[in-house]
């Protein structure tokens, strides 16, 4: 072995991984645990577990078994190539199927109860890896496996069995061990070393160096057989013998074939071991259908049909096996006859040496699946069908009789028909068939048929056949005279020892030395006859016609004794008994046979054979005396008393027949009937463990639902929530114990009608609704008061669903909803109220998606922005509506408050479609803890305060650039004033009032700046307000609001008259009270007019005005330029004291409004 | 005084403030020059360039008049090639500088030095073109 491993692994194909089919049932999980927890990989082996399982429950085969084995388990779903080291497991409610290595899933053909998921792997795995199969069965009932496994064995697989004792249910073992064909039967544990050993073995041993070896010792081997069994195998194939040889070594584990030879020498069981593994062969129903159908054409139907009228058609299946060839021709002939209306008058022997295969055969009892071999037809008129087997119509069974007999070593039929035998040849070496040959010859009558397997011929032997159809291998019996072929192949032993040595050459010699003795027994020998221990003729040689009458038939059932004529009848009774019973040579002398024509003196010897049959021998020992009549007389009227007798044991023997044939009517009722009874047990089984596979499923769910109901228990008690379950018919079903403060339910008030039930509840709408949702309406929702008004109930009612889906009741779900309606009323008001203020407020709020760019702007955000509809419901369009400028900061804004989950605020101004700008202020807030992140936030309109603001500014501006104007014009004033003034001080205190008078015309200006109108009086009071008391001052003329920008110069154009009439005029002294006439006084006085504005400066001074009028110098000046300035024009009069001022001023000193 | 060039001499002032004008009138003439106007408003401005075919040895121009801005004239003296010198206390600088890159602005009130300082430049950057 050693040297086997250490040869270069390119040497040696290598070999495919042998798969190991594991048959389990009930108790399987136990026995599968033990065989493969000691595995370790590599085992190089590969499994395949098939365990019956219920169809509707998950397997969880896989997972327990995973945990328990170091190979990989997993659930076939179809289509695994088979590999090493795993373990697959049939998945439940398929079969399994192997085809070239590639697992698949089946369809199981059986109903459920019948169907045999084993069996049908092991065949298929037995047909896809021939002798790389093996097959294991574990625990479990029935002989699911046993089939199968005749499968492997056929395909030279090795079948091992759990030891039925170490199995929890031994059904399978025990019927697999009852084949006889298990190779080793160990207890769980040792499965798998025994595996891998045979494997080993079988894989390591280079196979031609074995052959050689085992090939020494086949000869030996078969002699020690045929001491030990009584059979030959010393014909068969050499290839053949070799090979099974080989498995059995395997199986034992010996080494070299000495070794072996030793074994079988010493051990008879390993002797039956080895007979039963030689002669295990294939068979089916129409193997070859195209052949048997050119035997129905050819054969049947014709022999059927030129069948002679008294004579029983004699078929002979040799090797019959299992019996399927047999029953296949039976069908047949059966079905020709059927069809062609002729009687069915056949006789089929079928023989074989193997009394197990016999015994199959004679049940006619086969697994349902061999029914696919038959046509439809066949399978209704000929099968009755049990289970998960069937057997064969008593009408077909009753045409076959199955017997044990030796083609190569029992005296053939004769007068045959047809003799069918198929592939039994292929297993005979060239020697044996050609045997065997000549032998059919002489069984079959002249124009009989031959019909072999599809790999044999006729080889030489054609002057013996001619061929019918080469295809289906059909012969039909060349004429001439039968040769019996006294030297059968394998008769006596010494023969048979002395032919092998002189070797096979010897064959034609032998044949022709046959011939010889055939002739001198027909010819020179005396009559001779073989019959069995009864006196049944077994064999008859020569002319025996003189001492029977006839018809004597070579073979068959005839009895010798009645047969004999008188003389002899009486004679040949007691001679065969004595001769049977001392197992010596007896001798009658003296025997006197009558016939018909007269006395014939004979010597009888009848010689036991030994194997039970005895042999006649008829000498005639005088000469032939021609009858008279007288004598006839005489000699009758003795032979009536022993003819009486004689009639009297055929009447007898003809009832016990009767009873015997009855009894084994009854036999063969009652084998059928425990058939049914063993099937129904089967089927009984089967359904059997899958309920207890079953059973622990529903104890684990059990166990699950005890703990659901105790929880939905705590949930009923524990919960707020009243809930009241009601079947279809509203019947109370359960509920919870907050239910119990809405209806008073009891315990004892399930199953009463919740309509009787009172309730707390006003109204009994709930019942309608109930009623209704029970009746397949959609679930509803009301609410409902208690009667006396202080809670608010919610009420749900809602379909009980069942599991199927369908409406089983309702469910009531009552819920306390006062505090939740009072916090919603609290809340609605609140709500309110915010949104009062809000809408007072102008404030618009809007949501904001940042993710999604979704918005939510309400009514007065939509109406800011000038969106509606679709646009309010994107960021884009609004962002649209931003002014370009500011767009950039409020997206900056908005990103800035999402990313740091703060808060966002942005001025901007809105372009609206249509409409002025509008600046807006934006607040918002990222939601706390929304994800995507929302902002929610509101919106203002700044416009006002902007616009206020704008002109502030603007205000402000004005005033700067009036001061500085004011500067400018003052600068502008001491530069003119310098040119008129010599002295410095007269100068400055003229330029010090006149800026006083600019500085309190300026103070008219609102501070603040408003561009509010100034009155022409306020002017006029505010220059004139310094010399009130110096005159009698009037003022008059309508409210008229002047241009800001002439202020300046009108308040110039005052001061300067005013000063003047300090100086020279109306305001020089003091009042002079109770002078109206003569007295001084100003009067100023305005008009407005279409041109503009008119104002008079009238003063009545103390003294002549025109002297001094004529002085004004600067003053005049500062006058006249600044009613240039104002676009007017200034007139003076003076007349005596008094003096005019005239000014017209055009209406852009107004203020415009 | 020898007789020159009018054009060389004259500017053009304009500045609706009396007042004021005066002052200018008094500081351009001590700086050796003639003024046309002053000119209150835009009207007398533009009829004031008219008058002289915008030949002008400067202008100084008050900015806001009582008929409006005085940037139309500027435009025109401006595009004539007059230099321009704007006494303003309004119009920011940045304004102006932008659209007449070349002008002097002079905030309102200058000292007279700085006038007549700014007006003697604008001159002879004149005289030199």
């Amino acid at each position: 072995m050693r040297d086997a491993d250490a040869r270069p692994a390119s040497a040696m194909t290598r070999p495919a991984v042998p798969v190991v089919g594991i048959g389990a049932s009930a108790g399987g999980l136990e026995a599968l645990r033990e065989m493969l927890a000691p595995a370790q990989r590599p085992t190089g082996l590969a499994f395949v577990v098939v365990q019956h399982l219920d169809p509707n429950h998950e397997s969880m085969l896989a997972e327990l078994l995973d945990r328990a084995t170091a190979l990989e388990v997993l659930q076939s779903a179809g289509g695994e190539r088979i590999e090493a080291d795993k373990v697959y497991i049939i998945p439940p409610g398929r079969g399994l199927a192997i085809r070239d290595g590639v697992l698949e899933l089946t369809d199981f053909a059986q109903r459920r109860g019948m169907r045999r998921p084993i069996d049908d792997f092991f065949q298929s795995l037995a047909g896809d890896q021939q002798s790389n199969a093996a097959c294991v069965i574990l625990s479990g009932t029935g002989a699911d496996g046993t089939t199968g496994l005749r499968a492997i064995k056929e395909n030279g697989g090795v079948a091992v069995v759990q030891q039925p004792e170490s199995a929890r249910y031994d059904g399978m073992p025990l019927s697999a061990v009852g084949t006889g064909l298990i190779d080793f039967v160990k207890p769980p544990g040792e499965i798998l070393d025994c595996l891998r050993g045979f494997f080993g073995r079988r894989n390591s041993e280079p196979g031609d160096a074995q052959a050689g070896v085992v090939a020494d010792h086949v000869d030996e081997l078969c002699r020690v057989l045929r001491n030990a069994v009584g059979h030959d195998f010393s014909g068969y194939k050499r290839s053949t013998l070799i090979r099974r040889v080989e498995r059995r070594m395997h199986v034992l584990g010996i080494d070299t074939g000495r070794a072996y030879l030793a074994r079988v020498r010493g051990d008879a069981d390993e002797c039956e071991a080895l007979f039963r593994d030689l002669l295990i062969n294939v068979t089916r129903f129409f193997r070859d259908a195209e052949a048997f159908e050119t035997l129905r054409k050819q054969v049947i139907e014709p022999l059927l049909r030129e069948r002679a009228t008294d004579d029983d058609l004699r078929v002979w299946v040799p090797g019959c096996s299992s019996g399927e060839e047999a029953y296949t021709i039976a069908m047949l002939f059966a079905e020709a006859a059927r069809t062609s209306g002729q009687p069915l008058a056949v006789q089929i022997f079928a023989t074989d040496i193997d009394e197990q295969m016999l015994s199959i055969a004679r049940e006619g009892n086969y697994p349902a699946a061999a029914l696919n071999d038959l046509a439809p037809g066949l399978r209704e008129r000929y099968t009755v069908p049990h289970a998960e087997r069937f057997t064969i119509a008593s009408q077909i069974r009753d045409m076959i009789r199955f017997s044990s007999h030796s083609l190569v070593k029992d005296p053939p039929f004769s007068r045959i028909d047809l003799v069918s035998c198929r592939n039994l040849l292929i297993y005979f070496d060239d020697r044996l068939q050609q045997a065997v040959l000549p032998l059919f010859h002489y069984a079959l009558r002249p124009g009989g048929f031959l019909f072999l397997g599809p790999s044999e011929s006729v080889g030489r032997f054609e002057h013996l056949f001619t061929v019918v159809d080469q295809h289906a291998r059909l012969y039909e019996r060349a004429p001439g005279a039968p040769s019996y072929p006294i030297d059968l192949p394998g008769n006596s032993r010494p023969t048979g020892a002395r032919r092998e040595r002189d070797g096979r050459g010897e064959s034609p010699a032998l044949t022709n030395e046959s011939v010889a003795i055939r002739r001198i027994v027909d010819r020179y020998a005396p009559a001779s006859l073989i019959v069995d221990q009864d006196g049944g003729i077994a064999a008859a040689y020569g002319k025996l016609g003189r001492y029977f009458d006839f018809p004597v038939t070579r073979t068959g059932g005839s009895s010798a004794v009645n047969l004999a004529r008188p003389g002899l009848r009486t004679v040949i009774g007691p001679l065969l008994r004595q001769a049977r019973d001392e197992r010596r040579r007896v001798v009658a002398r003296d025997v006197e046979v009558e016939t018909d024509y007269g006395i014939q003196p004979v010597e009888v010897i009848c010689d036991p054979l030994g194997d039970g049959t005895l042999l006649f021998v008829f000498r005639d020992s005088g000469a032939f005396r021609p009858s008279d009549q007288g004598e006839l007389e005489d000699l009758a009227a003795t032979d009536d008393h022993l003819e009486a007798i004689e009639d009297e044991l055929r009447l007898t023997r003809h009832r016990l027949r009767t009873a015997i044939e009855e009894l084994e009517t009854a036999n063969e009722e009652l084998k059928s009937s425990n058939e049914e009874m063993m099937s129904m047990n089967e089927e009984l089984q089967s359904t059997n463990e899958e309920l207890s596979t079953v059973n622990d499923e529903l104890k684990s769910k059990v166990e699950q639902l005890t703990v659901a109901i105790s929880d939905l228990r705590n949930f009923h008690q524990s919960t707020e929530l009243a809930v009241v379950v009601l079947d279809a018919d509203l019947k109370v079903r359960s509920y919870t114990d907050a239910a119990v403060s809405i209806f008073p339910l009891q315990p004892a008030d399930r199953g009463r009608p919740l309509s009787d039930v009172a309730s707390r509840l006003r109204g009994s709408d709930y019942l309608e609704d109930a009623r209704a949702v029970a009746a397949g309406a959609p679930a509803t929702q009301r609410r409902v008061m208690t009667r006396d008004g202080d809670r608010v109930l919610s009420l749900r009612v809602l379909p009980y669903r069942t599991q199927s889906g369908s409406v089983d009741g309702t469910t009531l779900v009552l819920t306390d909803i006062t505090e939740a309606l009072s916090l919603e009323r609290q809340l609605a008001a609140e709500r309110e109220r915010l949104d009062l203020a809000i809408k007072a407020a102008g404030i618009g709020v809007w949501e904001y998606c940042p993710e999604t760019g979704e918005t939510v702007l309400d009514g007065v955000e939509q109406r800011l922005f000038d969106v509606e509809g679709e646009e309010a419901t994107r960021i884009d369009p609004l962002l649209d509506r931003i002014e370009a400028e500011d767009r950039g900061a409020v997206e900056t804004a908005l990103r800035r408050a999402v990313e740091r989950n703060g808060d966002f605020e942005a001025t901007f101004r809105l372009r609206p479609t249509n409409g002025k700008v509008r600046w807006v202020k934006g607040f918002g807030r990222v939601i706390a803890g929304s994800n995507p992140p929302r902002l929610v936030g509101v919106s203002i309109d700044v416009t006002p305060e902007y616009t206020l603001a704008e002109t502030r500014e603007l205000m402000l501006r004005e005033m700067n650039h009036r001061v500085k104007n004011l500067f400018a014009v003052i600068a502008g004033m001491i530069t003119v004033a310098s040119r008129n003034h010599d002295e410095v001080r007269p100068f400055a205190t003229d330029l010090r009032h006149r800026i006083a008078a600019l500085g309190s015309a300026h103070s008219l200006a609102s501070p603040a700046g408003q561009p509010q109108a100034i009155g022409l009086d306020e002017l006029v009071a505010a220059t004139l307000a310094p010399y009130r008391d110096h005159s009698h001052i009037t003022v008059e003329g309508p409210k008229v609001a002047l241009n800001r920008q002439c202020l300046s110069s009108l308040a110039l154009i005052l001061h300067e008259w005013a000063t003047n009439s300090v100086k020279y005029g109306a305001l020089c002294g003091e009042k002079r009270d109770g002078a109206p006439d003569g007295g001084t006084g100003l009067t100023v006085r305005w008009r407005v007019g279409g041109n503009g504005l008119e104002l008079d400066w009238d003063e009545v001074g103390p003294g002549d005005q025109e002297a001094e009028a004529t002085q004004r110098g600067f003053g005049s000046l500062l006058v006249d330029t600044s009613v240039r300035q104002l676009l007017g024009e200034v007139r003076s009069e003076a007349a005596g004291r008094s003096f005019r001022m005239r000014m017209k001023l055009p209406a852009s000193v107004l203020a415009r409004d | 005084m020898p007789v020159t060039d009018p054009a060389a001499v004259d500017v053009l002032l304009v500045e609706d403030e009396l007042f004021i004008a005066l002052d200018l009138q008094e500081t351009i003439e001590d700086a050796g020059f003639h003024v046309v106007g002053p000119c209150a408003t835009l009207v007398e401005a533009e009829a004031a360039i008219e008058r002289h075919a915008a030949r002008f040895a400067a202008a100084v121009l008050d900015v806001r008049l009582a008929d409006g801005t005085v940037f139309p004239a500027a435009d025109r003296l401006h595009a004539a090639g007059v230099p321009l010198l704007f006494h303003s206390g309004h119009a920011d600088d940045a304004a102006l500088r932008q659209r007449y890159p070349s002008a002097t602005v002079c905030p309102k009130p200058s000292a007279p030095d700085t006038l007549a300082n700014a007006l003697r430049r604008c001159a002879e950057r004149q005289k030199a073109a």
